[in-house]
């Protein structure tokens, strides 16, 4: 059963929302119980674009109204922790010669409400940042946004240095943008490509639950 | 092999039309940053100044043959601010070897749409705004429109005096719901959208009827025949139909219909992925504007939906010119004039602009493709 919060969040009503965040924390209510509100809210909202009943625009106005409720949470959760466990670490890049990054931050978003940690490089990124990023963090996926067909080499010269490096073995690469389609993916050596925010997350979801099947059977 | 019979410009009006041309009319978008790159050159001077980069896109044209197309002015910075948007440009605020970008932001606040609804969009760019998005002077804004016009003028002379180019712009001017949103950021446009609707439906009103008055008077002015309209922000694969049919669809409407009673075609370049889109085109009158796509649409479905009621302009991607193989690109083009048809209502084109990247044998196997393959098959 959704509560009105939920209700509310999933009728985009940013004012509703915000208004009532406010006055349950304000009158001592668990932030963590109000945050699974919000999720909840999200993850129908997620399943809503995922019927064709809402479109980008309402995953970015409610990822933006959950980023909001988030700021005004965030102050009381002391030593408690909004993310709850990790499904897994994400780089996402712009790489050099490309500034946009509206594509990359919803997915960025969309991401994060399902538990995954983001490490976000920016835009117009140079190559041997990211491989150094790869090499410290060690994510389970690097996604990159595209926008301009001037990104295909810098991405792919990632992609052969990672290789050459030995680093992509358990790494999944992700390419994204307008301008992306199998073409590129095959061009830049990635494992997978969209241009769908939503489909990105589903394709991350499910890589990192079959990641979790094979440790729990000994495997790597 | 059959031969040619048409000039470019019979060949482009058949095609709009939706007549049968002798050969289906090529007409591939090429701004500045191609022809530059193909000569090894950054854009930074033509940023600055236009008319070398005008010089750039002719000698280019001439080197390959040329193409059926339409009067094309290099996009240049100072432009870009003087209708109004922000723009990051190689030697300025990016290295010199990039190319001009959009430089998206809230530039335009809550309060512009009322001053905006009230005095429009080129009074409040020319009052306020482009104070606001530049570090000019009024001294520099004069400078900028006298650049423009004398730029205008030499490519009137360049492309349609001597190229006899197929199609004569008169005005190339982006919509004015792609103006808001670019102007506003996407994020805030949207919230406006969907919290403060009113607002951004006057504001759109104003500005349609602004449109209209000033791309047909600037057409009767330079004799031009088409108005350049973009949009790459109103489509179903953002937007709930609910929303293009409040804030995109009348007031496209609105302008192509009066375009068309000008006897002015509009030439609606629609990035990204119209599908959902497509079917509402068909309550434009017949012939009266050019359905520019892609790649991202399904052009197929399109042309099904639009056949023998409006021009469909082709999508050769961006991405297959710049990593695909002639091979790729001969088949893809012999595909589009296969199944889009030969009898008019087809205009074989890159999808968006030919990147900067794009491999000159790739741009070479699309002309001559698109010059030869009919031709050698009737």
């Amino acid at each position: 059963m959704s509560s009105q919060l939920t209700k509310n969040l999933i009728e985009l009503e940013r004012d509703k929302v915000l208004f009532e965040v406010k006055e349950r924390l304000i009158n001592g209510e668990e932030p963590i119980g109000i945050i699974k509100e919000c999720k909840q809210g999200m993850a129908l909202i997620g399943e809503k674009y995922k019927n064709e009943e809402y479109f980008l625009a309402e995953l970015m106005l409610s990822g933006d109204l959950f980023k909001e409720a988030m700021e005004l949470i965030d102050p009381y959760l002391g030593e408690k922790t909004a993310e709850g466990d990790i499904k897994g670490k994400i780089i996402l890049v712009t790489v050099q010669g490309d500034i946009h990054d509206l594509g990359k931050n919803i997915f960025a978003t969309l991401l994060k409400l399902e538990g995954f940690k983001i490490y976000d490089l920016g835009v117009d990124v140079k190559p041997d940042i990211v491989i150094e990023k790869v090499k410290e963090i060690k994510p389970d996926f690097l996604g990159f946004s595209a926008l301009l067909t001037m990104t295909f080499d810098p991405m792919k010269s990632i992609v052969d240095k990672l290789e050459k490096a030995g680093l992509r073995d358990n790494l999944k690469i992700m390419v994204g943008g307008g301008i992306t389609n199998m073409l590129v993916k095959d061009y830049i050596g990635a494992d997978f490509q969209t241009v769908d925010a939503m489909e990105g997350v589903q394709y991350c979801l499910e890589l990192i639950k079959t990641k979790v099947i094979i440790k729990a059977r000994g495997g790597t | 092999m059959k031969e040619e019979y048409m000039t470019a410009t019979e060949r482009v009006t058949a095609a709009i039309n939706l007549e049968k041309p002798d050969r289906v009319p090529i007409s591939p978008i090429v701004g500045l940053d191609f022809p530059a790159t193909y000569y090894g050159l950054n854009t930074v001077e033509m940023h600055k100044i236009p008319i070398k980069g005008l010089d750039i896109m002719l000698k280019f044209f001439d080197e390959f043959g040329g193409w059926d197309g339409y009067l094309t002015m290099p996009l240049y910075k100072s432009a870009y601010t003087l209708g109004g948007f922000k723009v990051k440009a190689p030697g300025q605020e990016l290295p010199d070897d990039y190319f001009a970008q959009f430089d998206e932001g809230e530039w335009m606040k809550e309060e512009d749409y009322k001053t905006i609804a009230d005095v429009g969009w080129s009074k409040f760019v020319a009052d306020e705004y482009i104070y606001r998005i530049s570090n000019w002077t009024p001294e520099d804004v004069d400078k900028a429109r006298k650049q423009f016009f004398e730029l205008g003028m030499k490519a009137y002379t360049e492309w349609v005096v001597k190229r006899k180019i197929g199609l004569q712009g008169g005005a190339n001017r982006v919509h004015p719901f792609f103006t808001l949103s670019l102007n506003r950021s996407m994020l805030k446009f949207t919230q406006d959208l969907y919290y403060r609707p009113e607002i951004v439906e006057t504001a759109l009103d104003t500005m349609t009827d602004e449109y209209i008055k000033q791309v047909t008077a600037q057409c009767k002015r330079n004799g031009g025949k088409a108005v350049f309209m973009a949009e790459e922000r109103a489509e179903g694969s953002i937007y709930p139909l609910k929303i293009f049919e409040k804030f995109w669809w009348p007031f496209t409407k609105r302008i192509v219909e009066s375009l068309n009673d000008e006897g002015i075609i509009t030439w609606l370049h629609l990035d990204h992925c119209w599908d959902l889109n497509i079917p509402y085109f068909k309550e434009l009158p017949r012939a009266s504007c050019i359905i520019d796509l892609d790649g991202l649409t399904d052009i197929f479905r399109a042309q099904e939906i639009l056949k023998d009621h409006l021009c469909i302009q082709s999508d050769v991607s961006a991405s297959l010119f710049s990593i695909g193989t002639p091979k790729q690109i001969e088949d893809y083009v012999k595909k589009l004039i296969d199944k889009l048809g030969v009898d008019g209502g087809h205009i074989l084109s890159s999808g968006c602009e030919v990147p900067p990247n794009c491999r000159p044998e790739n741009f070479k196997a699309f002309l001559k493709t698109g010059k030869t393959y009919q031709l050698s098959k009737e």
